[in-house]
């Protein structure tokens, strides 16, 4: 048992690592058509250009794979020599990275106009003021240089005089933006610290978006679990014991029809329903009242799922149930003058159980995909909504970081139904 | 006694049952006219091949047939009341309470998921209302009472953690907690080492007694039939053809298809050189395709117009045997000849005077085995091993039959894997006299020289996998052909069909496909491929222990013959000692992976013994209710192979080890010395040769020849 | 006597052959859930056939009437470019069933890609080779050469000027989710024979990476890869290919196990047969049944899939008609056009649920034949 969990456990971990390697180097945005998709056709090769400098990837990409997993901020604190730290901004709510002085100054810098660098002293409030910076530079290679914070929280470098031209997209269009650094790394904690960086599509650091979007996932999934489970294990368990009777046919493709139906057909059914047809219900799960989620916001979003996963776990049980009906031991049970009740509940139903719930479990991957496909369809703010923006925008970062989560989520349930499997079977558990 | 059975009532009486299963297109008739009573304290025999309908029968009387099956005629009677349509409930009742059953495989008949105890429980507070802790107190009465060593602990096991034969005791406990009238047995030792099963028979034989229980005992076993009935029914082809008292069937069997039987089994004690076994000829007909005269008739030596028109009736016989037969009277099985095309020519040479062509010397077979402490899996741990077989060394004369027998488990199989390749030897070296070959046993196959491949084939056990499905009879035997040249591709075909013809198989057996096949053929066609490639010698690894009697008969003659005709040299790996002795020139006896006595058949099963030996003798089934055997029971377990005992390795449970000067702590300590007797007969023991020589031998008419 | 020889197994096995597909067919018709699912299924095949010479407007000519409901002229009516539903439903089955769009390639892409899965045959086939010490030398050759091709070929197409030759973009035929389900078939086969049989270290590095292909909602590797690689006919094949491959994989290793236990296997490793004799000749043709009809259900869940990601803008390729993609276009007049959205909505269930009918129906035959 301890060598069964301990190779569960080894296998999460090299599963999480390959699949890291997996997402990042399949969403490595250096090869410029994921920059092109940002910028649009229309963006020059400088705009390009100085958008991958301003992601920093011309850093090898080894380097930038184990920025991404376990962060760059000890290197970028090497280079600047200072210590740096994450603030909370009080106006956006989201962390910043800036120099920590000591005694409570935080800086971080920019270079004026002029070409002469201005230190950003950070107020209670999160603004910051502007002073000198007087002469910071130090030699390198015959120039002067300097690493500090810029005022987008980034690390950079400068170099006096030969400032670099950078792009930045505003409301307006596009802003050039003489004397910037000519090297960027864009600090990040990395993904195993909980942090995947700043999103490309909303600017904002993808670990503050993605735990309100997870948690109103979980409170959708969670709904349409509650619901599934008892009624699925129930209607298989009836089907598994009058196997090829009516009850079990009309069971068994109903179950069917609902779960080999792509969940936008349903969706959209139950919609054209409901929401166009009847008016009882909206279309979207999307709170614009301010009531917060209620009951009738998510009543189709989980009807469609339900319709979806509950065919599978209706099927994986009756197939479970059927199997251990025609056991020997259930056999014997029935030889030995049992009621039927006690047959089923006592001998069948337990054995019966096993095995769906670990079936149930690797499940939980499509029943994930259902949910983003849902969430889409109903306009509902989760996790699943914001992979497919981030996947249509070409938001590499925000992507890659929420499709760990997934992965990371689908994982552990399958760990856990492996742990729930070995404590009530007792053949695992004590042996 | 006989007298008596007439005013009392029979617990269970049958009386020309008809069992029907609907299919797809049509009903098929699984048993007819099928009727036998069984009285108080009875034990009533039923044997049979398979697919003859003993155990359709037994499900018959507990009303558990499938949804498909029914009682289509005749009457059920237990203990007075019809059983045919008796409502569900009713027959709950008395399921588990009045009538109670043990089946093959106790593993599979026990829960998984519960303690042995609650499933034991139930049967008691179901039927008989009883409070958990009264029937707690039961349950260990009656496992101690099945001799089940520390029953408190055991109630709380599960099913997996405890062995075999133990899980068969809990399962006859179960049966027998509400102190049933009839028992019905299925096969209950059939999956169970032979002496596991003789402690569970003798168990069984015992509880009859003090329980006087009826007991409906349903074997394919001649030998454990024996043992245990008092009557004997005899099953072919859905019917009852013969019934009687268990000395009278054995000593006089009346039916032609009774004294078949007997002839295809060898008595423990013969052997080939001297007694031939006579296969039935054809095969038992699939229930949709019964004659429609006597069911037997097709195979009878002695069948007239009268038996392929008419069927018989049961008719009783003097003695009181009933006998399903038109001419009964006029039979006897002594003057049977035998046909000519099963008699086998007898062999012109000794074989076991050749030059040996296989030496194996201080042959280890170590398997590493997985800890499951953390150390362990972190690789920190010591290594464990399985020490599946130590130091086997013997020598297999050109020509002759090596036979290995030992109890599951005792590394006979991996023995003849390791020679062929299959596993890699930990240690050890072999010599192959055919080229002079020294080979080296813990080479893995594909460093092995073609050549010696080509000279080292197998046959296996199970008829059913020995055959790839994919392919034709004719493919599969021609492709060792093809892969080692030994025919020209364009001879290939004809030379299969040769080898066809010598299996008794013919041409027409080309290109069909194994599903079209019976087990029996699938065998044929595993000898043959195993042939094709022309090997000195071939390894057997039980090849006849998944067939029927009649069949396993035909089989063993056909490999007699073809090392007659070929010359080979074949190592037999068999459970069955009968067989072994029978068919081997040379035996090794194994147990836990050590070779504990090896020498020529006769003397292996003559004085003196190895004390295993001998208690394997004492357990054998032997088909013959007049043969006494000395009753010697092992205790205990067979030991774990990851740590097998210092010493000797059977010293945990020798019986014999009382018999040392200091009651054996040599044998704890020290490996036992080879006693050398007779024509290279030798015995792994610490006793003394002279004590040795002084047992009495197991078997009483064993030291007469074979009867035939 | 020769050619007797010859023919009468060739002869038989054909006879055998028609025999065993109408046994199929027999069974299929016994039980009415295959026979509906089958029907339904034929039926889009059919409409897909005919949909190739004749639908009843051009599927992608506007008549410049967007957004019109059901009427005579237009039965489904028609999509926000004015666009005829009927016929972009009928002709919507052709790229999921029927036809595959291939993009004008440099002839050197398709050099490339040749050579890539020489050299994946030739490092499998190195594999089993190393472990044999009469072999070892032809397995490093093997490796190398299989390691070396791919930048040596890339190379030699820089040489030979293969860039600048393009080949014209070409349809081939059977659709999108046939060839995906054929490529996870093929590779999920390959993956699974090998980790089944040869068991140990195979087994755990070729189940860990499949693993981590599993790990992955299905819907979001899916996106991952056509945010990576974009959209086409040809990437879409391979997400199916590489989606499906673990599952199909689980399978075979699992028919493996099962098969490898068997007495026949003994047989051919005590003839010294090869390992790929063993998987390819002895376990494959008993262990493919299983797999195909998994097979038939992975079709069903990969048109499920393209619909899905049709209705997500991230489907196949416009200007053919996607029905997924179709839904997607409709969906803002979803209230006041809800036929143009009903109408492929209903055309990828119905489809989907049939195949699952037939598929479900005729396993459950299957399995009760063998019983």
């Amino acid at each position: 048992m301890v060598r069964f969990l301990f190779q569960s456990v080894i296998s999460v971990v090299v599963t999480v690592f390959l699949v890291s390697i997996l997402l990042f180097f399949m969403l490595d945005p250096s090869d410029g058509e994921i920059l092109v998709k940002i910028l649009g056709i229309e963006s020059t090769p400088a705009q390009r250009e100085s958008l991958a400098r301003q992601l920093g990837l011309e850093i090898p990409v080894l380097q930038r794979y184990a920025d991404w997993m376990i962060g760059n901020d000890f290197r970028a604190r090497r280079l600047i020599g200072q210590d740096i730290t994450q603030l909370n901004n009080p106006s956006s709510g989201d962390l910043e990275w800036w120099i920590d002085q000591g005694e409570g100054r935080y800086v971080q810098y920019q270079l004026g106009e002029g070409g002469e660098l201005s230190v950003l002293v950070r107020n209670e409030d999160g603004t910051y003021t502007a002073e000198p910076a007087g002469d910071v530079w130090w030699e390198e290679d015959g120039k002067e240089v300097f690493w500090g914070i810029d005022d987008e929280g980034r690390a950079a470098k400068w170099i006096k005089g030969e400032g670099a031209i950078a792009y930045v997209s505003t409301q307006t269009g596009w802003q050039e933006i003489p004397g910037a650094p000519v090297q960027y790394i864009p600090l990040v904690k990395g993904v195993l610290r909980g942090d995947g960086g700043v999103s490309l599509r909303t600017n904002r650091p993808i670990s503050n978006t993605i735990p309100t979007r997870a948690a109103n996932t979980f409170i959708l999934a969670g709904a349409a679990f509650i619901f599934v489970m008892p009624l699925a294990l129930l209607f298989g368990i009836i089907a598994g014991i009058n196997e090829g009777k009516l009850i079990d046919r009309t069971i068994s493709i109903f179950g069917l029809i609902g779960t080999s139906t792509p969940e936008f057909v349903t969706g959209l059914i139950l919609i054209f329903i409901f929401a166009i047809q009847l008016r009882w219900l909206p279309a979207l799960a999307i709170d614009t009242a301010g009531g917060g989620l209620t009951v009738r916001l998510l009543t189709l979003p989980v009807l469609t799922l339900t319709a979806v996963e509950l065919g599978y776990v209706i099927r994986m049980t009756r197939a479970s149930m059927v199997d251990v009906m025609k056991a020997p031991y259930i056999r014997t049970a029935i030889i030995k003058g049992m009621p039927f009740r006690r047959v089923v509940f006592r001998h069948a139903v337990r054995n019966a159980l096993m095995a769906p719930i670990t079936i149930i479990m690797l499940h939980i991957n499509y029943f994930i995909g259902g949910i983003v496909v849902v969430e889409i369809l109903f306009g509902y703010p989760g996790l699943g909504d914001y992979i497919y923006k981030s996947a249509i925008f070409g938001d590499v970062y925000g992507l890659g970081a929420s499709a760990i989560v997934t992965v990371l989520v689908a994982i552990s349930t399958r760990l856990i139904g492996d742990l729930v499997y070995t404590f009530i079977n007792p053949r695992i558990r004590y042996s | 006694m006989n007298m008596d059975k007439k005013f009392e009532q029979p617990v269970l009486k049958l009386e020309d049952v008809a069992i029907t299963y609907k299919v797809r297109n049509g009903e098929i008739d699984a048993v007819q006219n099928v009727s036998f009573e069984i009285f108080k304290g009875e034990s009533h025999g039923i044997v049979g091949e398979s697919g003859c309908g003993k155990s359709t029968v037994a499900w018959a009387i507990v009303n558990f047939l499938g949804a498909n099956g029914y009682v289509k005629s005749g009457s059920i009677k237990f203990q007075g009341q019809e059983l045919v349509n008796k409502s569900d409930e009713e027959l709950r009742r008395l399921r588990g309470d009045q009538i109670a059953m043990v089946y093959q495989d106790p593993m599979q008949a026990l829960n998984p998921s519960l303690r042995l105890g609650d499933q034991m429980k139930e049967v008691l507070t179901v039927h008989r209302g009883m409070s958990e802790s009264e029937a707690e107190d039961r349950c260990v009465d009656m496992l101690s009472r099945v001799y089940m060593p520390d029953p408190e602990n055991v109630i709380k096991r599960f099913p997996h953690q405890i062995s075999g034969g133990q899980q068969q005791r809990v399962v006859i406990a179960m049966a027998l907690l509400n102190n049933p009238a009839l028992l019905i047995m299925d096969e209950p030792t059939t999956a169970l080492d032979v002496t596991v099963e003789a402690a569970v028979l003798d168990l069984i034989a015992e509880l009859r007694r003090d329980f006087d229980t009826a007991i409906m005992y349903i074997s394919h076993n001649l030998g454990v039939v024996a043992r245990v009935c008092t009557q004997v029914g005899v099953m072919y082809a859905g019917e009852m053809v013969e019934r009687a008292p268990v000395r009278d069937l054995y000593a006089d069997p009346k039916h032609p298809y009774t004294q078949g039987l007997l002839r295809c089994v060898p008595k423990l004690g013969g052997d080939k050189a001297s007694s031939q076994l006579y296969p039935i000829r054809g095969r038992v007909p699939p229930p949709n395709n019964r004659p429609s005269g006597c069911v037997y008739g097709p195979r009878c030596d002695y069948a007239r117009q009268r038996c392929l028109d008419e069927r018989p009736e049961v008719r009783q016989m003097p003695d009181g045997t009933s006998v399903r037969c038109h001419f009964a009277e006029e039979i006897d099985p002594a003057a049977w000849i035998p046909p000519e095309d099963i008699k086998l020519t007898p062999a012109t040479e000794d074989v076991t005077k050749n030059e040996p062509i296989l030496i194996i010397k201080d042959l280890k077979k170590y398997y590493d085995v997985a800890g499951s402490s953390l150390k362990d899996i972190l690789g920190l741990g010591e290594k464990r091993k399985v020490k599946a077989v130590e130091n086997a060394s013997f020598e297999v004369p050109r020509g002759s039959t090596l036979g290995i027998v030992g109890e599951s488990g005792c590394g006979k199989s991996t023995l003849v894997k390791t020679i062929i390749g299959l596993e890699n030897a930990t240690a050890g070296q072999a010599e192959f006299n055919v080229e002079d070959v020294t080979f080296d046993v813990t080479s893995s196959l594909s460093g092995r020289d073609k050549k010696l491949i080509q000279e080292l084939q197998m046959v296996f056990q199970n008829p059913d996998s020995t055959m790839n499905p994919s392919y034709t009879v004719g493919q599969q035997i021609g492709r060792p052909m093809e892969r080692f040249g030994t025919v020209p591709p364009d001879q290939i075909r004809s030379e299969v069909v040769r080898l066809l013809e010598a299996m008794r198989l013919g041409e027409n057996y080309f290109d069909r496909l194994p599903r079209q096949l019976s087990g029996g053929e699938k065998q044929r066609v595993g000898i043959a491929r195993a042939l094709a490639s022309r090997p000195e010698l071939v390894l057997c690894d039980e090849p006849v222990s998944a067939l029927d009697v009649s069949v396993q008969a035909a089989i063993l003659n056909l490999l007699i013959e073809i090392q007659r005709e070929f010359g080979t040299t074949l190592l037999f790996i068999a459970h069955d000692l009968s067989v072994v002795r029978f068919f081997s020139d040379f035996v090794a006896v194994m147990y836990l992976g050590q070779v504990m006595e090896f020498g020529p058949a006769e003397e292996i099963y003559q004085l003196p013994y190895h004390p295993y030996t001998e208690a394997l003798l004492s357990a054998v089934p032997i088909p013959d209710p007049s043969v006494t055997q000395k009753r010697i029971r092992l205790e205990g377990n067979v030991p774990s192979a990851i740590s097998p005992p210092s010493g000797c390795r059977f010293h945990t449970r020798c019986p014999r080890r009382k018999l040392m000067p200091d009651g054996g702590k040599k044998c704890e300590t020290e490996l036992p010395p080879w006693r050398e007797f007779n024509n290279g007969h030798r015995i792994f023991c610490h006793l003394p040769k002279e004590t040795l020589e002084s047992f009495d031998p197991v078997i009483s008419k064993a030291a007469e020849p074979a009867a035939d | 006597m020769a050619a007797t020889q010859a023919s009468s197994p060739v002869q038989s096995r054909g006879a055998k052959l028609l025999s065993s597909i109408q046994s199929y067919i027999a069974l299929i018709f016994t039980s009415r859930i295959a026979t509906i699912g089958l029907a339904i299924v034929l039926f889009w095949v059919v409409v897909g056939l005919i949909s190739l010479v004749w639908t009843p407007v051009d599927p992608n000519a506007s008549d410049f009437r967007p957004n019109q409901p059901m009427s005579a002229e237009n039965w489904l009516g028609t999509d926000r470019l004015g666009r005829d539903n009927l016929s972009r439903v009928m002709a919507g089955t052709q790229v999921i069933l029927l036809k595959t769009r291939v993009p004008a390639l440099p002839l050197s892409g398709y050099f490339t890609g040749l050579a890539g899965l020489i050299g994946i045959v030739l490092i499998i086939r190195a594999i089993p080779m190393l472990e044999e010490p009469n072999q070892r030398l032809k397995g490093w050759g093997n490796l190398i050469v299989g390691i070396a091709l791919i930048p040596v070929v890339i190379f030699l197409n820089g040489l030979l000027g293969l860039q600048a030759i393009v080949l014209p973009n070409f349809v081939l035929p059977l659709g999108v989710a046939l060839w995906g389900v054929i490529g996870s078939l093929s590779l999920g086969t390959v993956l699974g024979l090998l980790a089944g049989y040869k068991g140990g270290w195979y087994d755990q590095i070729i189940m860990q990476i499949l693993d981590a292909l599993i790990a992955f909602p299905r819907i979001v590797l899916y996106l991952v890869v056509i945010t990576a690689l974009g959209q086409g006919d040809l990437i879409m094949i391979f997400a199916i290919a590489v989606t499906g491959a673990p599952g199909v994989a689980r399978l075979a290793r699992s028919q493996a196990l099962d098969i490898k236990t068997r007495d026949y296997i003994r047989a051919a490793e005590t003839r010294g047969e090869s390992i790929w004799f063993i998987m390819f000749r002895e376990i494959w043709p008993n262990a493919i049944g299983p797999l195909l009809v998994d097979s038939m259900l992975r079709v069903g869940y990969a048109i499920f899939t393209i619909g899905t990601l049709g209705f997500l803008g991230r489907g196949l390729p416009p200007p053919e008609p996607d029905w997924g993609n179709m839904i997607n276009v409709a969906r803002p007049s979803f209230g006041t056009v809800p036929v143009s959205v009903l109408a492929p909505a209903v055309a990828i269930g119905s489809l989907v649920v049939g195949l699952n009918l037939f598929v479900d129906g005729l396993n459950e035959e299957i399995t009760r034949y063998q019983k």
